[in-house]
């Protein structure tokens, strides 16, 4: 090679190499710049990114480009790798358990679609819980990296007000939303238990036009713009009416009371359109009182763009102008998408369906079977805090009477024919099926004629008795004094209550039952038909009686003693309305038609307007808010209240009821303290009759060795006085070994012959010397015991005691004329014989029991003034101041009585008894 | 019986017993269906918000490293120019030099080379410079170009 060509090699390949190396530099340089410039260019990138949220940004169209760029992608995955992180938990399961729980608690049209539910009118009464969330729409949490769509849904009724805030544009979803949601209330439970208020400030019609058609069958009213007042004060009363009789014995809420049951007391919903102006003050603020205790109480509010601040519970749904809505239940990070307005002409169908429905109900009058339990609920209840049982119907709804701390006593009042027996035996019924025997005691007293209260003791046609009826008084008329007895029985159980109570260290009933869960503490509710008669005399019985009233009434209702006096005339009554204090404790108040007195006159009339079959139920002392009418179905009936008796008394105890009769003639031999009577006692007691008692006892005077322990009977008829006679003579026979005991059956009067003979019989039967005397051979009976008396006078201490010596004399004052002769040799008279008998016999064991047709008579026999020889005595027909020489003043106001007769024992008694003498058994014509 | 109890920063003077008050009940277990809706809901906007929460502290840390890097570009950028003006140098001197020889064709000047191996830049410089002098060694026959020793 030529060193030139050699030379120009060298130079051109140090020229590649000087090139190559200038472009090695350039590159370098521009390597470090351009990487540099991208790396800013991305950071610069991710700034923008983040700061918008990689959520937004996806949608900006300002970065749409660069999102697209692939110098970016790495950070755009990255910021959607950490979005997704971010939102692991909810992508995962957040929508999931959203969409279950509602499911889980808005079951049927609380969530569901409405063409599953829509035009059917519901049927749940409440009893198996309350949707606890009703549904409005879908949410979407718009940043989150998976669109997962949950339901939206608001609490209602009883657990939270809603208030709907809306733009003008918006207005019309707002009502689709308020029509969407009462749809789905009023479709799921039993039309009735929801009724719908609306206020619109703007319009009278027009809001909420859908629902038109439930007007008719009263589920929704219309109120006027101008008369906001209105429906305020209709929710405010029925608030207070809630609180005061539903919301008692310490429960909170309608809710609470109703829990696993059929709810008592239909929801109120009051819907209020407003215009984003505050309303007028004192309109405001009685809003604010309804939204604070209307919850409670089951009335909620839906408010339209109205402003108001509650501390109640409230949830809030604001609707944009868009068409999107934010809610409280979903926060801010969730667009709401309301559900679709319900199909127009569908809903004035469904509603319409909803209103015959109720319409249906509520013409059904409901009968007696109606108004008791289920079998599987009979005796199931508590009485602890009180008796409720429903009695009629309003509206379809059963209406109920409660006896309790609150309303302890009631007062039932309705002119006879009104239906009161039939209310009494409807409300008996109901208490007695739900709560068992040991938590509810039946005393039944029914002064009237007439057999109203037998049904519940065993009968002969009837075998069957009502368990909880412990005592049953029938035909009680004028044996007043049993109304008093059962009063007396009443405030000693209430002493025995009260001591019970102060031991274990409390003051109520209920709280004696917690703290003694092993003890018996039934309530006792004591209910006195036509009570009016026993204030009917100004005597000593109305007095105790008034007193003892006062007494139960007063103290009774902390107990868990509680009276229901019923009576056609309560006007009648001085000694009642005079004592406020009986009177108030009667607050619980039901009127039958036609009835006086009973309600507050004259403001509440309504029993005067009261149909037939209807009753005024008011717990209120008879003030008109207090006011519910219900319809009472027929309990009298065959079929009706017999069949629960029967059906309850084959579940309760073998135990039936005391059974005090005012026809029926007490009998004997039946009797407990009859049949009690042994030999053995050297004081031997002779009963005389039956006392006007709680416990049927029997009237017994002792025949001690003591002076006076003579029995008299004073009257003119024969078998009055030998039903005394006769029992006392009987009540010494069974007192005696046969043998033991000598008796003289003296009969002076022909029409007392058969039951001197009979008497004399049985006597004979028995084993004793019986003997029986007529007509002369008085004298010389009583004149042979006067001169073994007189004898016996020095020697009385020494020697056996004499036999027991009875002389039963009927009719004794017919031989007054033959007494009266002096006998020739000694001087003395029959009469004075049988005044030594009288007065010396009993020490000796010779005791008299004697028939006097006559007071007057009775004075022949006995020395002048000096008459306490006749310790005791019975009285019929004679007038009561005749008797002023032989006993108390109380005798003064006893007047003859059929079949009664007064019963006095000097020894025993600080005032006279009323008695019936017995039925001893004999059949005499 | 002072009824008129203060509070001291102890407590109450009376103990529990005598205050005629309850004990707090325990706290309900069971959630109503309202506060378990809100519940779950809950852990929607707490993942909003940590995404938020996140996306912000990136962002602060963004920001720093912007800053670092402003500084540096601005390094760069200088260094390029000088780079630039040496390689303007050079190649002008150059192609001076290969006018003189007629039989050479000059080319244009080199595309920068982004694909070169990574190394500090002084050495691509240096190694420039050496190639420069090989040239200039090369063009030696005659003394116009004479280089100071």
């Amino acid at each position: 090679m030529s060193r030139r060509d050699d030379r120009r090699r060298r130079i051109e390949d140090s020229y590649e190499e000087f090139r190559s190396a200038v472009a090695a530099v350039l590159g370098a340089v521009t390597r470090e710049h351009r990487e540099l410039a991208e790396e800013r260019a991305r950071d610069m990138f991710e700034v923008v990114l983040r700061g918008e949220g990689v959520d937004r940004a996806l949608d900006d169209p300002l970065l749409a480009n660069a999102l697209r760029n692939p110098l970016f992608g790495d950070r755009v995955l990255t910021a959607l790798r950490d979005r997704e992180q971010a939102f692991a938990e909810w992508s995962r399961s957040g929508a999931k358990r959203v969409a279950d729980l509602v499911d889980e608690v808005a079951p049927g049209s609380a969530s569901r679609p409405p063409e599953e539910w829509l035009g059917t009118p519901g049927t749940a009464d409440g009893s198996e819980g309350v949707p606890e969330l009703w549904r409005i729409g879908t949410g979407l949490v718009d940043s989150a990296p998976t669109l997962q769509p949950f339901p939206v849904a608001v609490p209602l009724l009883d657990q939270a007000h809603l208030h709907v805030s809306s733009t003008y544009d918006s207005r019309a979803q707002a009502e689709s939303l308020v029509e969407g949601l009462l749809l789905r209330v009023l479709s799921h439970f039993q039309p009735g238990l929801v009724h719908v208020h609306v206020w619109d400030v703007n319009q009278l019609t027009g809001s909420l036009p859908g629902l038109y058609p439930l007007t008719r069958a009263g589920l929704l009213t219309v109120h006027d713009p101008a008369r906001l007042h209105e429906l305020l004060d209709e929710l405010s009363d029925h608030i207070r009416r809630v609180h005061t009789s539903v919301l008692v014995e310490g429960h909170t809420s309608v809710r609470a009371v109703s829990e696993q049951t059929r709810r008592s007391e239909p929801w109120r919903v009051a819907v209020l359109f407003g215009n984003r102006q505050a309303l007028k003050e004192e309109h405001q603020q009685q809003l604010q009182r309804v939204a604070r205790n209307g919850l409670a109480a089951g009335v909620q509010l839906f408010l339209v763009d109205l402003p108001i601040t509650v501390n109640s519970p409230v949830e809030t749904v604001v609707l944009r102008p868009d068409g999107t809505a934010t809610c409280t239940m979903t926060g801010r990070t969730t667009t709401v998408r309301l559900d679709e307005p319900l199909p127009r002409t569908e809903v004035p169908r469904a509603c319409a369906a909803i209103a015959e429905k109720r319409e249906e109900r509520r013409s059904r009058f409901g009968t007696f079977a109606d108004l008791l339990p289920a079998r599987a609920h009979v005796w199931t209840d508590s009485s602890a805090a009180g008796v409720a049982a429903p009695v009629g119907f309003a509206d379809g709804e059963p209406v109920h009477v409660h006896l309790g701390d609150t309303s302890p006593h009631a007062l039932v009042g309705g002119p006879s024919g009104s239906g009161k027996t039939n209310f009494l035996y409807t409300m008996l019924g109901s208490l007695a099926a739900r709560y068992s025997p040991d938590e509810l005691e039946l005393y039944l007293l029914d002064f009237k004629e007439g057999v109203s209260f037998a049904q519940f003791a065993p009968g002969r046609k009837d075998p069957t008795w009502l368990p909880h009826a412990r005592l049953v008084g029938v035909n009680i008329n004028t044996d007043r004094e049993f109304g008093v007895a059962l009063l007396r029985f009443l405030s000693e159980e209430m002493r025995r209550r009260a001591d019970a109570a102060k031991r274990h260290e409390v003051t109520k009933l209920e709280e004696l039952r917690e703290e003694d869960p092993g003890g018996r503490w039934p309530r006792i509710v004591a209910v006195i038909d036509e009570f009016q008669y026993l204030f009917g005399e100004r005597d000593h019985v109305t007095a105790q009686a008034t007193q003892l009233l006062e007494d139960v009434a007063r103290r009774g209702r902390s107990q868990g003693i509680h009276l229901v006096l019923s009576s056609q005339d309560v006007a009648g009554i001085e000694g009642f309305w005079g004592k406020s204090a009986i009177f108030e404790q009667f607050t619980l108040r039901i009127a039958l038609p036609k009835a006086r007195r009973v309600l507050a006159e004259p403001a509440n009339d309504a029993a005067v307007e009261l149909p037939r079959w209807h009753a005024v139920i008011n717990h209120e002392s008879g003030v008109r808010p207090g006011n519910l009418i219900a319809r009472v179905p027929d309990a009298t009936k065959r079929g009706t209240f017999d069949a629960l008796q029967r059906t309850l008394w084959e579940m309760g105890p073998d135990d039936p009821p005391s059974l005090f009769d005012g026809s029926r003639v007490p009998g004997l031999e039946k009797q407990e303290d009859f049949q009690s009577l042994r030999p053995g006692d050297p004081s031997p007691a002779v009963l005389l009759g039956q006392v006007i008692d709680v416990a049927g006892s029997a009237a017994r005077v002792r025949l001690a060795r003591t002076p006076g322990r003579n029995v008299a009977v004073l009257g003119s008829e024969a078998a009055d006085a030998a039903a005394v006679l006769g029992s006392a003579a009987r009540s010494l026979s069974r007192q005696h070994e046969p043998g033991a005991a000598r008796f003289d059956v003296v009969c002076l009067a022909d029409d007392a012959l058969p039951y001197a003979t009979a008497l004399r019989a049985e006597l004979a039967e028995c084993g004793h010397t019986a003997d029986l005397v007529r007509g002369e051979g008085v004298r010389a009976l009583l004149d042979a015991e006067a001169a073994r008396l007189r004898g016996y006078g020095a020697s009385a201490a020494e020697g056996p005691p004499p036999t027991p010596h009875y002389l039963v004399l009927y009719a004794v004052d017919a031989a007054q004329g033959l007494l009266e002769h002096k006998d020739a040799t000694t001087r003395v008279s029959g009469v004075d014989s049988l005044r030594t008998v009288l007065k010396h016999g009993p020490e000796n064991r010779t005791h008299v029991l004697g028939w006097w047709r006559g007071v007057q008579r009775l004075k022949n026999s006995l020395p002048p003034g000096v008459y306490d020889d006749i310790g005791a005595w019975i009285a019929f027909d004679v007038q009561g101041k005749e008797l002023l020489s032989f006993g108390p003043e109380q005798v003064m106001a006893w007047s003859p009585r059929p079949r009664r007769g007064l019963f006095f024992d000097r020894f025993e008694h600080s005032r006279p008894q009323v008695v019936i003498p017995f039925d001893t058994g004999e059949d005499v014509p | 019986m002072n009824a008129d109890v203060t509070e001291t920063q102890h407590g109450p003077l009376l103990p529990v017993q005598r205050r005629g008050g309850h004990e707090e009940p325990p706290r309900a277990a069971r959630l109503t269906a309202v506060e378990r809706y809100k519940e779950i809901l809950a852990t929607a906007a707490e993942a909003h918000d940590r995404m938020r929460g996140h996306d912000a502290e990136r962002t602060r840390e963004l920001i720093g490293r912007l800053i670092e890097s402003q500084e540096r570009m601005a390094r760069v950028l200088q260094e390029e120019k000088v780079v630039r003006l040496g390689v303007e140098l050079h190649w002008e001197k150059v192609t001076e030099a290969l006018w003189e020889e007629r039989w050479m064709r000059g080319k244009p000047r080199p595309a920068p080379d982004t694909a070169v191996p990574r190394r500090p830049l002084h050495e691509h410089v240096s190694a420039m410079d050496a190639a420069y002098q090989t040239l200039e060694d090369s063009l030696q026959k005659r003394t116009l170009l004479r280089r100071k020793p």
